[in-house]
């Protein structure tokens, strides 16, 4: 399967980021045509018929998601853009910021117009310093050709828009903490529900949408829902950005229709394996996923096939192993970063996850045993089971989904436990 | 109440008001004055938390729990340049460790750590969102992309003079 650039059309441009590099290629033709010759309504059915799917990790219907903020009568209401971006091995969004800018504004605009919203905020991770500049100088102009601002077009509409700079925490990816935190508060979950587009932003209703999932819209208000719903597969239709990285020869963001096969995504597009290196293993939604092993490269990357195979789509953020990877090693990196993003408001996540990086530093220094291994896992299942948000519940996938498919890794540890020597035989 | 002049510069303080002009809600003015004045004044002192609280008028506390809760945000002084190395996956299997050993050498300290001369604190981050460029580093808020061993410390050399 080959490339198909609907939300990069414009990377490849010169000076793309400027509003007249955007507005050569049918930039800011949607917006006014659902101002002069659409409802509202009209607006969230054509998102409804294209079923887009949000691209922040959940999936959750694009359209119905506007239609609840949409039907709800306390106003103000906001969108917010989440360009939070902190998943790693994820790093879609930033092609977006830097080079589309205004694909954003544009889809940030449809929704506000779609759900009654007249203010919005784009939520940016502080370490894309260069992503905030470029947007804010996207919307100073789209401000001043009036498809931002007070009565846009004429049309009576208006739509302001604010880039709010994080400060590194991932957990404000989260789509209540990422409230929590535009209120100047420290940025940890809330309890859903309510969800935020009843109960969101200053308690008003606030619609929460993804980067990838806003510049998606311009073109389906453009070429139509139907169009749109006809690329990709049925029940996850569009293109999709891939962020591919790791031990791949051409690690990159790739847009291919949804249901692009890992195989198809790593060998036909991202240049296969190193030089000699052969696959092992990929998390195709970031850290948070569980892996996938080589028998499973034929699994379509889609929502609801990754569902099946017992992992996620996630963000989309395909992180590749080859065989010189030391599986456990990887898990430690991962729970690392878990330990160290957890928000603390829940013991489940803040304790289970120090004990879990505890047992797996004794694993890699040679000095746990076969039954920590079964600890590890009952661990795992109360972290993933009893954790208070996301974050908790998903950082375990890694641990529970390499000790099932490369307990042998493990074990090469356990039983060298002792000798000292458990690193250098199990890395070799 | 704080006087501004106590903490800010006439200059600083205006473009502060600016920044909380921008915001329907004041406490959401926060995050983004904190950013400013770590900017300004390479950390957030107790002065200037307790100054920014009054402003967007919040209990002492407020701006104190979020100074904290930040991974960018320091509350005491750092170096002049901050090196942000990422340990997450993709960079670690491209090699993100001996770069980190290079830096250590290189600058002496260890993670965590400020050198002698104050030019530089050596931190690690989790990924930044450059992975297909691994492994990545920050330093302030330049993105270094590939970072070699060899290449270490001529990057280091190109901040050294800087202010
Ligand atoms: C721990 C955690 C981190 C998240 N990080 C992000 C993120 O960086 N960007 C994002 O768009 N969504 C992130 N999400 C998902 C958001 O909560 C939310 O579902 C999403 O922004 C909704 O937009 P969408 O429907 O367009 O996907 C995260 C969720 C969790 C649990
Ligand atoms: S699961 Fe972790 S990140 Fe989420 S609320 Fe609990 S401690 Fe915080
Ligand atoms: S893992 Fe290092 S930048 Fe993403």
């Amino acid at each position: 399967m080959s490339e198909l650039k609907i939300l990069t059309r414009n990377v490849s441009r010169p000076n793309p980021a400027h509003i007249d590099s955007y507005l050569v290629n049918e930039g800011y033709v949607a917006l006014p045509r659902a101002l002069n010759e659409m409802t509202p309504e009209e607006v969230i059915d054509e998102v409804k018929i294209a079923r887009l799917r949000g691209r922040g990790g959940a999936g959750f219907p694009a359209g119905m998601k506007w239609d609840f903020a949409s039907r709800d009568r306390r106003k103000p209401k906001y969108i917010i853009c989440n360009a939070d971006e902190g998943e790693p091995g994820t790093f879609k969004d930033r092609v977006l910021i830097e080079n589309d800018p205004h694909a954003i504004l544009e889809g940030m605009a449809l929704a506000g117009y779609a759900a009654g919203a007249e203010k919005g905020f784009i939520y940016i991770r502080g370490e894309y310093p260069q992503g905030a500049r470029i947007l804010e100088r996207a919307i100073a102009e789209a401000t001043s050709r009036s498809f931002l601002g007070d009565n846009i077009l004429n049309s009576g509409f208006n739509f302001s828009v604010t880039v709010h700079r994080g400060a590194g925490a991932y957990v404000c990816g989260e789509e209540t903490a990422l409230i929590e935190s535009l209120e100047g508060k420290r940025g940890q979950s809330r309890i859903r529900p309510p969800f935020p587009v009843n109960v969101g932003y200053s308690n008003l209703p606030t619609v929460v949408n993804n980067v990838e999932t806003l510049a998606s819209v311009p073109p389906i208000i453009l070429r139509g829902g139907a169009w749109y719903a006809s690329i990709g597969t049925p029940e996850c239709p569009g293109t999709k950005l891939y962020s591919v990285s790791g031990h791949v020869a051409r690690p990159g963001v790739y847009e291919l229709p949804m249901g692009v096969t890992l195989r198809e995504l790593i060998f036909d597009n991202a240049g296969g394996m190193r030089e000699g290196r052969t696959f092992k293993a990929a998390f195709p939604g970031g850290a948070s996923s569980a892996c996938l092993d080589e028998s499973q490269l034929d699994v379509k990357l889609d929502f609801n096939s990754l569902a099946v195979a017992g992992s996620m789509l996630g963000s989309g953020a395909v992180i590749v192993l080859d065989d010189t990877a030391d599986m456990v090693k990887a898990t430690h990196v991962l729970i690392k970063f878990f330990e160290h993003e957890s928000c603390g408001k829940c013991t489940p996540c803040r304790e289970g996850l120090f004990w879990v990086r505890r047992i797996l530093d004794q694993i890699l220094e040679g000095s746990a045993s076969e039954q920590d291994l079964d600890l590890l896992l009952e661990i795992c299942e109360g972290i993933r089971s009893t954790s208070f948000c996301g974050l908790g519940e998903a950082s375990v996938s890694c641990v529970e989904s390499t000790i099932k498919k490369f307990r042998g890794e493990y074990l090469a540890y356990l039983r060298n436990s002792g000798s000292g020597e458990a690193e250098t035989e199990a890395a070799s | 109440m704080m006087k501004s002049t106590e903490v800010f510069s006439a200059k600083e303080f205006s473009d502060m008001e600016n920044i909380r002009a921008r915001y329907q809600e004041p406490a959401s003015a926060i995050l983004p004055l904190l950013h400013y004045v770590q900017g300004a004044q390479g950390h957030l002192s107790e002065q200037a938390l307790t100054f920014v609280a009054e402003f967007i008028g919040v209990p002492h506390v407020r701006t104190f729990e979020v100074a904290t809760y930040y991974t960018m945000l320091f509350t005491e002084p750092v170096g002049r340049h901050l090196v942000q190395v990422c340990r997450n996956l993709s960079c670690h299997v491209n090699g993100a460790e001996e770069v980190l050993q290079g830096l250590k050498r290189e600058l002496g300290i260890d993670v965590g750590a400020t050198t002698p001369d104050r030019v530089f604190t050596l931190v690690e981050v989790e990924c930044i969102g450059a992975c297909d460029h691994a492994p990545a580093m920050m330093i302030d808020g330049d993105l270094h992309r590939s970072v070699t061993v060899d290449s270490v410390s001529r990057i280091l050399n190109s901040y050294r003079e800087k202010p």
